[in-house]
């Protein structure tokens, strides 16, 4: 891990790079996403991201790079969307971002996870993030649909098999779909599970994640309007990872003055 | 109640893969009655000086296409 020093203030070297890139200037920020970076490299949850979105900066710019790798799924925006200090936020309509990352290309079966956090409480049949193609290859998360269920697709529409989808009646906070295991689903808010189930089914769509939408086999559908302000795709994640996760997740967008 | 404007065919395709303002693209979607439509947000926020005419396009109710069961 190597540390870079300007002016005496020490940065991970790739939160450096995420700065560079994305032209992140102010420091409060910088902080923040240092102290995101160094506690998910303490965590051993880094290599475990694909993509992780922290949403800095306020401009669609800044909030299209990757923390991960800036060289690596890079958003693409599209319709109407509003970036601020808060993140992005969908506008029920058009407005989505297509991140580049192929769900079948760079997932594993039964070893991944969507993170959104959201900072408002909304309840809508919208899903916020993934992909799909059919009713059997399925990757797609909405905390809080028009039932106040908490809907996880990983990856088919059965419920208890492929779909997991507790009770759920608040969209804030950090919100984490972990399929860990053929027989490990589970969905979780603000470091609390809502539930778990054991079943499986289906497969990896041939598709990109979308973010404030879902790719519908390219084609962007369910048009989100939430706000949200950081999301992430990863590799199966413990009990354990998934609480130090929303540990970092918390503490960064405390840091940010932007927490729910 | 949600607003739209209301796109032709002719304007759609002037519009698809074409930016409004930096990093954000336009996306005319299709509503429930085969119209095509842009939002308020990429009217309003449109800076780019070769589609300043979409600021003239007529508005009308959201009508969305019954969705998919996803």
């Amino acid at each position: 891990m190597m540390m870079f020093s300007l002016g005496g203030i020490t940065y991970d070297s790739d939160a450096q790079a995420f700065f560079s890139a994305a032209g992140i200037t102010d420091n409060t920020q910088k902080n923040a996403v240092n102290q995101l970076v160094l506690d998910l490299k303490s965590y051993s949850i880094w290599s475990k991201i694909y993509a992780l979105y922290p949403f800095v900066g306020g401009s669609a710019s800044q909030h299209s790079y990757n923390l991960m790798n800036p060289a690596l799924y890079q958003i693409t925006w599209n319709g109407g969307l509003t970036h601020n200090t808060n993140g992005v936020t969908g506008n029920g309509t058009t407005g989505y971002g297509d991140t580049g990352l192929n769900i079948s290309s760079v997932l594993t079966l039964n070893n991944t996870a969507l993170g959104i956090y959201i900072r408002n409480n909304i309840s809508s049949s919208a899903f916020d993030i993934g992909g799909f193609i059919g009713t059997t290859k399925r990757f797609i998360f909405n905390p809080r649909t028009a039932v106040n269920l908490s809907s996880s697709q990983q990856y088919n529409t059965t419920v208890g098999m492929g779909t997991l989808q507790p009770s759920n009646s608040d969209s804030t906070g950090f919100n984490l779909a972990n399929r860990r295991a053929s027989n490990v689903h589970r969905v979780s808010k603000s470091g609390s599970l809502l539930g778990n189930n054991t079943g499986s089914g289906g497969s990896l769509p041939n598709t990109n994640v979308f973010i404030c939408s879902v790719s519908n086999n390219g084609t962007a559908a369910s048009f989100s309007d939430r706000n949200n302000a950081l999301s992430m795709v990863s590799q199966g994640l413990t009990n354990t990872e998934e609480s130090n996760l929303y540990t970092a997740i918390q503490t960064f967008q405390t840091t940010l003055g932007r927490q729910v | 109640m949600i607003q739209v404007h209301l796109l032709t065919t002719e304007q759609k395709n002037l519009l698809v893969n074409q930016l409004y303002t930096d990093c954000m693209y336009f996306n005319p979607v299709q509503d429930a009655n085969d119209n095509w439509f842009i939002s308020v947000e990429e009217v309003n926020n449109c800076d780019n000086e070769e589609f300043m005419w979409v600021k003239e396009l007529p508005l009308i109710e959201y009508t969305p296409q019954i969705p998919e069961e996803i």
